[in-house]
């Protein structure tokens, strides 16, 4: 019998071998460059789709997800996780390698993208404040709960305007993740953090001025 | 389908809602006092961002004024009868 030698040696064609892959962090200049860029690009594209179904297998959210449904996602995500490297090229500084920086945009986006899926089909009223369940362990913590529950009740009602509670109850109280409330909105992450932020301040305050917190900490945010 | 012009990445819209959200959209309007058919109109078009919306209204700004402001089409459509 004849003496076979290693595959990956015999196979490697010597085209193959005149152009090693280039380094890992090489990806930046070949995505800038004119005549790589394409092909680094649908590299770019392959990590993604990669990273985008690691990440859909671990969430079990994505798991409760049809096959065409997860696919549908994995490209979705991996489509615009592309796009947010390719426009933050910039903002790399090789403190970590390129492909671990590239690969969360691709995490995150696939996130986003199956919060908002499982979140389709869900009604979120953003009027029901449901009664909190107490963990006081005695009558005395339990009064002190209670009277905090209804000062924060109050407040609720009160100190916020109609918008400002139905966002803080969706996003505080219901659990409805930002990026699904911003989307059936047609509003962005941030305009909500922003709305978030006020409703904190108010609730502060107007606790703070009823005595049920120690001290105002939050004037220099109001503005 | 678009491309975009440098990658020939597929382009991706705030896609048009859906029929429960458009509900949804639409019950968040009336509630602020936004009439009906002016809703509508706003709760279907998912470019319409309703949250600066209805900070307009919070503050004071009549529903139909905030749509206008907000440049929605639908909002001139009724302006004679809106004044």
């Amino acid at each position: 019998m004849d003496e076979v030698e290693p595959v990956a040696i015999v196979n490697r064609s010597p085209v193959v071998a005149q152009m090693p892959p280039p380094p890992v962090d090489d990806w930046v200049s070949r995505l800038r460059d004119d005549v790589h860029r394409h092909e680094a690009t649908r590299e770019l594209h392959q990590l993604m789709l990669r990273a985008a179904r690691h990440q859909i297998a671990r969430m079990p959210e994505g798991r409760d997800l049809g096959w065409a449904r997860r696919e549908e996602i994995v490209h979705a995500a991996a489509d615009e996780a592309t796009s947010s490297v390719l426009s933050r090229l910039g903002r790399f500084e090789g403190r970590s390698r390129f492909t671990t920086w590239a690969y969360k945009f691709a995490i995150l986006q696939t996130a986003v993208e199956v919060r908002r899926s499982a979140w389709r089909q869900r009604e979120t009223d953003l009027e029901a404040l449901g009664e909190p369940v107490s963990d006081a362990t005695g009558p005395e913590a339990y009064a002190e709960s209670s009277d905090l529950t209804r000062a924060m009740r109050e407040a609720i009602d009160h100190a916020l305007t109609d918008h400002q509670r139905h966002v803080a109850i969706a996003l505080l109280v219901e659990g409805v993740p930002i990026d699904v409330l911003a989307e059936r909105l047609g509003s962005t992450r941030n305009s909500l953090y922003k709305t978030l932020h006020d409703a904190r301040v108010r609730l502060r305050d107007d606790l703070t001025t009823r005595g049920y917190l120690g001290f105002a900490t939050s004037e220099e945010a109001v503005s | 389908m678009g491309s975009n012009s440098l990658y020939g990445i597929p382009e991706r819209r705030r896609p048009r809602p859906s029929p429960e959200v458009v509900r949804w959209r639409m019950r968040r309007l009336t509630d602020a006092g936004f009439d009906a058919s002016l809703a509508a109109g706003l709760a279907v078009d998912g470019d319409v961002d309703l949250h600066a919306l209805l900070n307009l209204v919070d503050r004071g700004c009549p529903p139909h004024l905030a749509a206008r402001i907000m440049g929605s089409r639908v909002a001139d459509v009724g302006v004679g009868s809106h004044g």
